[in-house]
């Protein structure tokens, strides 16, 4: 069925709506809009698709397949619960904007264009800044310029590659279909989705924003930016082989941050680049007709997952941060005495992500290992093994414990507004019923699985991943009891935003020497060097001329040198002033006078 | 108050101020983890947990690889056939995630307000 409508404009138009809406109106449209825009999408099937013309250009603004669907399912889901989660919130500004976020990340999934994409993907940049501006702090309106320019920049790359890759095609299709890395504009558009996919050294955006942001705000943020990088990613580049590398630094590198760091969100954002590493590990995999379809499905399924174990998490610790007005490790603790709820819906979410049997990471997680261990890649196997024991070791174990558990703050506390706590119920049942009921999921897959059906609940499976998982636990309550266990330490943590933030100041300050410090040498050498000496030297220089000739002639006179003097002084200053005796200037008017009667009889003879 | 480029600071709501934000008197009374032996009891039916699965990855090994009982277990990668290869491999590897983390901190570790300052 071709759809009437563009499947992300409901969310986009309604997001215009909510500034003229308020009170209990404000609150059912903010439920009732995603249903009615997944209602919206469900009626649009596979294959459909709308064009447009635009300049001469036939652009592709949706274009359905399983990919795009999948996605699109996600991110009305994600929108449902963000919305129910944001319920009491007054501004609207925020809620506004966050609504039209989530419709440009629909937009985006279903671009067929580059160019389509790349409206989709700076309407995704603006719309998002909000959700960090919104917290309205001297630290969040810095983090959010920051935030913005790195997308802005990120888009900008997608423009320049999009151009360049129109140029180098023979068709002159601009349509977003899978490339090779073999040229420029290609290379452009991968680096413009890695920046937003969060790759190493393009990261610290993510780690910045994401605990800056409101409670709420992170929970839209968590869900959209990142997953359409991924899509874009799994669109793009399927089977590119440095996504593997990539992938699998991603997965390592973070988790010693999230050990060290004492901010619960930011551990979170930590710990969402490197589930992001195992997503860039399965779409590497995932040359298409290449082996198992694992790769791409497993990336796939687990983006799927992580928006909701992910976002379920920050959920928790939205709730606790609204609560309390605390979020760091060292400030927290005990918490489960006055937010029961919220906490077994955060160990909902850490046995998630740590992929424990009968929740949603299990079935996806390992489906991208088990493509790794398929197409021997024993080192990128053990470094995702190694990510999934940390993993645990710091989503799963660190948060509920140092919030929940621990040493108790003694902060008592309500329990979370029941917005909160059903938004974070139906994210929790959604990740048991995944995990419980794979099939639902599996069967949304965008490749077709053929012969090799990825099996999840394997006793061999089942056995080794309870393994992994305890004997991390028992690292930790070993190292905790032994007191090696690193404490809670209010502190930074140097990134590489370090360059951004302390080495703009630096380049400022080298800026101001170097072009500050040729400024004055030029101050010098023109204003106060050559331009003095010139305009001294047509002040004075025909009345030196005129002494120098002088002086011979009245010596040769025999004067004597004190009127010899007299008369050097009086004449320099006649001819610098201009100021001669009436005899003088006649004197020299006729000797004018003659040379030009004598020029002009030359020139007639 | 000014910021560097002479626009004045619109402070933000302090945690106190924002809407939600709600802190309770203590009422006193005992949770569960309050409870010394409960806390002990959980890591003690934990440590039972872990033997359990050791031994039954040792019983595994034993069952397949020595008294080839069951069909050969389908492994990608000769090592994880070796007995208690997951479980050695998840302690160690959280282990020394935290003892290099550790380490980390000499090294990246600055004032919370490094920045702002």
């Amino acid at each position: 069925m071709i759809p009437d409508l563009h499947p992300g404009a409901l969310l986009l138009l309604g997001g215009l709506l909510v500034p003229l809406l308020r009170g209990r109106l404000l609150q059912v449209f903010l439920c009732v809009l995603p249903i009615a825009a997944l209602v919206n999408m469900i009626g649009v099937q596979a294959g459909a698709d709308i064009r447009l013309g635009f300049m001469g250009y036939d652009l592709h603004v949706v274009r359905v397949d399983k990919l795009s669907l999948l996605f699109g399912y996600l991110f009305h889901i994600a929108a449902m619960l963000a919305s129910i989660y944001s319920l009491h919130v007054k501004d609207r500004l925020q809620l506004s904007t966050g609504l039209i976020y989530a419709g440009s990340a629909v937009g985006a999934v279903f671009a067929g264009d580059l160019i389509t994409l790349f409206v989709f993907w700076e309407l995704l940049a603006l719309t998002s800044v909000f959700q960090v501006w919104a917290r309205k702090s001297k630290r969040s309106a810095g983090t959010g310029l920051r935030y913005l320019m790195m997308h802005i920049f990120s888009g900008l790359l997608l423009l320049a590659g999009a151009t360049w890759y129109f140029q180098s095609q023979p068709d002159g299709s601009l349509g977003f279909n899978a490339m090779t890395l073999g040229q420029p504009g290609s290379l452009l558009i991968f680096l413009a989705f890695g920046i937003k996919c969060a790759f190493p050294f393009f990261h610290t955006w993510l780690t910045d924003a994401y605990p800056e942001a409101t409670p709420t705000g992170t929970v839209f943020l968590c869900s959209f930016t990142t997953k359409t990088a991924v899509y874009a990613m799994a669109r793009g580049f399927p089977g590119a082989d440095e996504l593997v590398i990539i992938g699998g630094c991603m997965a390592m590198f973070p988790i010693f941050y999230a050990v060290i760091e004492n901010d619960l969100r930011r551990v979170l954002g930590y710990s969402m680049i490197n589930q992001i590493g195992f997503m860039m590990v399965g779409i590497g995999l995932g040359e298409p007709g290449v082996g198992t379809a694992w790769g791409i499905n497993g990336a796939v399924a687990h983006a799927f997952n992580d928006v909701l174990f992910k976002g379920l998490l920050f959920m928790s610790m939205g709730a606790v941060l609204l609560r309390t007005g605390r979020i760091n490790g060292s400030d927290l603790g005990g918490l489960y005495k006055s937010m029961p709820w919220t906490t077994g819906f955060c160990i909902v979410g850490a046995a998630s992500i740590s992929a424990f049997p009968a929740f949603s990471g299990f079935v996806s997680k390992a489906m991208v290992m088990s493509a790794a261990a398929e197409e021997g890649h024993f080192v990128i196997w053990l470094c995702l093994l190694f990510a999934s024991a940390g993993v645990f070791h710091h989503a799963g174990i660190k948060i509920p414990f140092f919030a929940f558990f621990g040493h108790d703050s003694g902060i008592r506390t309500k329990e979370a507004p029941f917005n909160m706590l059903v938004a974070m119920g139906a994210g929790a049942f959604l990740c048991v019923f995944i995990g419980c009921a794979p099939k639902f999921l599996y069967d949304l897959l965008p490749v077709d699985f053929g012969d090799n059906v990825y099996r999840p609940y394997t006793i061999t499976h089942i056995i080794t991943q309870t393994q992994i998982l305890f004997f991390s636990a028992a690292a930790f309550t070993f190292l905790m009891l032994r007191g090696i266990y690193p404490p809670e330490l209010r502190s930074t943590n140097l990134d590489f935003d370090w360059f951004v933030r302390k080495g703009s100041g630096l380049f400022y300050r080298c800026m101001d020497c170097v072009l500050n410090g040729i400024n004055k040498a030029a101050h010098r050498a023109c204003v106060n060097g050559v331009t003095k000496g010139l305009s001294g030297f047509f002040n004075d220089a025909p009345a030196r001329v005129a002494v120098f000739v002088m002086v011979p002639v009245w010596a040769s006179t025999g004067m004597n040198q004190n009127l010899l003097q007299e008369k050097k002084d009086a004449l320099y200053n006649r001819v610098r002033l201009g100021t001669f005796p009436i005899g003088i200037t006649a004197l020299f008017a006729v000797l004018l006078l003659a040379l030009m009667f004598l020029f002009s009889f030359r020139g007639t003879a | 108050m000014i910021d560097s480029h002479g626009h004045p600071i619109v402070p933000g709501p302090s945690p106190e101020e924002q809407e939600g934000f709600a802190v309770l008197e203590d009422d006193g009374r005992k949770r569960m983890f309050d409870y010394q032996e409960n806390v002990r009891l959980v890591i003690r039916w934990f440590t039972c947990a872990c033997v359990f699965l050791a031994l039954l990855d040792v019983a595994i090994y034993l069952l397949v690889s020595v008294f080839h009982v069951f069909p050969h277990a389908h492994h990608s990668f000769e090592i994880e056939g070796f007995p208690m290869f997951y479980p050695a491999y998840g302690f160690v590897a959280c282990v020394l995630l935290v003892l290099v983390a550790k380490q980390l901190r000499r090294i990246l570790m600055r004032n919370e307000d490094y920045y702002d300052s």
